[in-house]
């Protein structure tokens, strides 16, 4: 029995019932970062190219990212925690694969659209010209970093039932991305000590390589395929955990 | 009679509380199963178990021979569960919620929703399709969840206390749907409403801490109490003390408890009832009402004790 189409059919239903105000947040996120981060740090940052094109690659990372890992982990709280609908869930012939797979899906779509949306503002707003290559090769890594953060947002979201704190774990992450991570501060205005823990981090390099498009240097695929690396094994986790999760008194 | 659940030596416990402790019972195709019990006795959880939301420690439970554990997905998929709680997706609208339920159980989107639309104009609620479910009165929402769990035409039919919070003319519409329904699906329904019980039940199991006490068809549970009969004798004026205490002196007059102006008992020989009447006339006895015992008695007798 194929339990993606009604699934997926419910996701589309929820985004037709909230278009209005999901496509504001769309536009919203990537015009306030670009307003109140950007343009500030564009005139204390100094760099080879200009920081304001730099800078963008953290908009659709922060946004998409943020918006995946969001979408995911609230729906993951909502239906585990906050409601009783994962009775309703799990009461149909589904697998917990299934619905594990259906919200990191649900976070991957909001995050393209996301994506998609703050790339037409920042290339608009920077009058950037990205080309055809340079714009799959973007959208390859975004797909791989949304990805990421829709299954850290599902993991996140099944293991933590406290409301606080899972805001207080998302405010935490979402700040070291943005300001820990090289995504808006560049990595060489940190200190030697502090990079030589960063740089063990893949997702450092996978932000670093989306940069590569914009800055025209060599492109990294180690960051790459540790990021994804890492994404199958936190999707491996949450499957284990589901299993001690669901179904349970 | 053809076996359309069956469990056999099923447990469940919770640290050390034993929830559900080897249950066995079985419920033949077509017939209507009542679980009757207090808060926390297990009604719930042997409902919750047949759908997969709990998994047992022990034992086997089948659904038309298959092995919940085993072929979970099958069996899932020819349950309708009616929950206790709300668990509507607020997201969508009654029609949506109803609809998607309907799909997820193999129904194709037309048949979906051309189901949906049958039980919203059975049910009466018609005109709140496009409505999110938690703008709704606690009533509509309990008959959205009845619908949801009958819209794939399921073979057996799992109602956890299903008229809870529903007005008069939910309550029949519901009871009549299930009494043309019962002919050729299987229905275990949990309940605490008595009246209900004793009128749709073909069989009636009374559970008490994880066990069955008792169960059977109605006539069959009635006749276990040998012809024992409710007594309630009411007074203009509070009996006194030494009334009461005589009448717990009497052993073969059960339970007798005195609510206000009302004495109620339990007997099953006539003669102590006129033994009783004879003390009463003596205190200004207002009215007098005699019933045979239902399950309401046998129920409290079994679990509370005092009846034997």
């Amino acid at each position: 029995m194929n339990v993606f189409r009604p699934l997926l059919l419910r996701e589309l239903y929820d985004l037709k019932n909230h278009f209005i105000s999901v496509l504001f947040f769309w536009f919203l996120m990537p015009v306030i970062l670009h307003i109140f981060l950007a343009i500030p740090l564009s005139l204390v940052i100094h760099m080879d190219i200009r920081y304001l094109n730099w800078s963008a690659g953290g908009i659709w990372i922060v946004t998409s990212g943020l918006t995946a890992f969001l979408q995911s982990a609230n729906r993951m709280r909502k239906i585990q925690y906050e409601t009783s609908q994962i009775d309703a869930l799990l009461k149909a012939p589904l697998t917990n694969l299934d619905l594990l797979l259906m919200t990191i899906l649900r976070g991957v779509l909001y995050g393209i659209g996301q994506f998609v949306i703050a790339l037409i503002i920042t290339t608009t707003l920077n009058n950037e010209y990205l080309g055809l290559n340079g714009l799959m090769v973007v959208s390859f890594q975004m797909f791989t970093l949304i990805l990421h953060f829709a299954v850290l947002g599902t993991f996140l979201g099944l293991i933590i039932p406290g409301r606080m704190v899972f805001t207080n774990i998302s405010f935490f992450i979402f700040l070291f991305i943005s300001f820990g991570l090289g995504n808006f501060i560049p990595l060489d205005l940190f200190p030697e000590s502090y990079l030589s823990i960063i740089e063990a981090i893949p997702t450092t390099w996978a932000f670093a390589n989306l940069k590569t498009v914009i800055v025209h240097t060599p492109f990294n695929w180690q960051g790459f395929f540790f990021t994804l690396m890492g994404t199958i094994i936190i999707f491996i986790i949450s499957l284990i955990a589901s299993h001690k999760l669901f179904r349970k008194l | 009679m053809e076996a359309s659940i069956t469990f056999k030596s099923v447990g469940k416990t919770l640290g050390n509380k034993t929830l559900l402790a080897d249950l066995s019972f079985g419920v033949e195709k077509g017939t209507t199963f009542v679980l009757i019990g207090e808060n926390g006795s297990g009604k719930s959880l042997i409902l919750k178990l047949l759908v997969g939301l709990i998994e047992k420690d022990t034992g086997t439970v089948y659904i038309h021979g298959q092995d919940i554990q085993t072929r979970s997905l099958e069996t899932r998929s020819i349950c309708g569960y009616m929950p206790q709680f709300i668990n509507l997706d607020d997201e969508l609208t009654v029609q949506q919620n109803i609809s998607i339920h309907g799909q997820l159980h193999g129904l194709s989107a037309k048949e979906a929703n051309i189901s949906t639309l049958h039980w919203a104009e059975l049910l009466d609620f018609l005109p709140i399709l496009n409505h999110h479910p938690d703008k709704l009165a606690y009533g509509q929402q309990r008959k959205i969840l009845f619908a949801r769990a009958l819209v794939h035409d399921p073979q057996v039919i799992l109602l956890d206390e299903p008229t809870t919070g529903m007005d008069p003319q939910s309550r029949s519409a519901v009871w009549n749907v299930l009494d043309k329904l019962h002919y050729n699906k299987t229905i275990i329904f949990a309940t605490q409403n008595f009246t209900e019980a004793e009128r749709y039940a073909d069989r009636i199991a009374i559970l008490h801490e994880g066990n069955i006490k008792m169960d059977g068809t109605l006539e069959r549970l009635i006749e276990t109490t040998h012809g024992l009969t409710h007594y309630r004798l009411a007074f203009a004026e509070q009996p006194p003390d030494p009334f009461m205490q005589q009448l717990e002196g009497w052993p073969r007059v059960l339970r007798p408890k005195l609510k206000g102006l009302e004495l109620e008992f339990y007997s099953r020989e006539r003669q102590q009832f006129f033994k009783v009447l004879q003390l009463a006339l003596q205190h200004s006895l207002s009215d007098l009402d005699t019933s045979i015992c239902r399950l309401r008695d046998l129920y409290l007798g079994l679990t509370e004790g005092g009846l034997e």
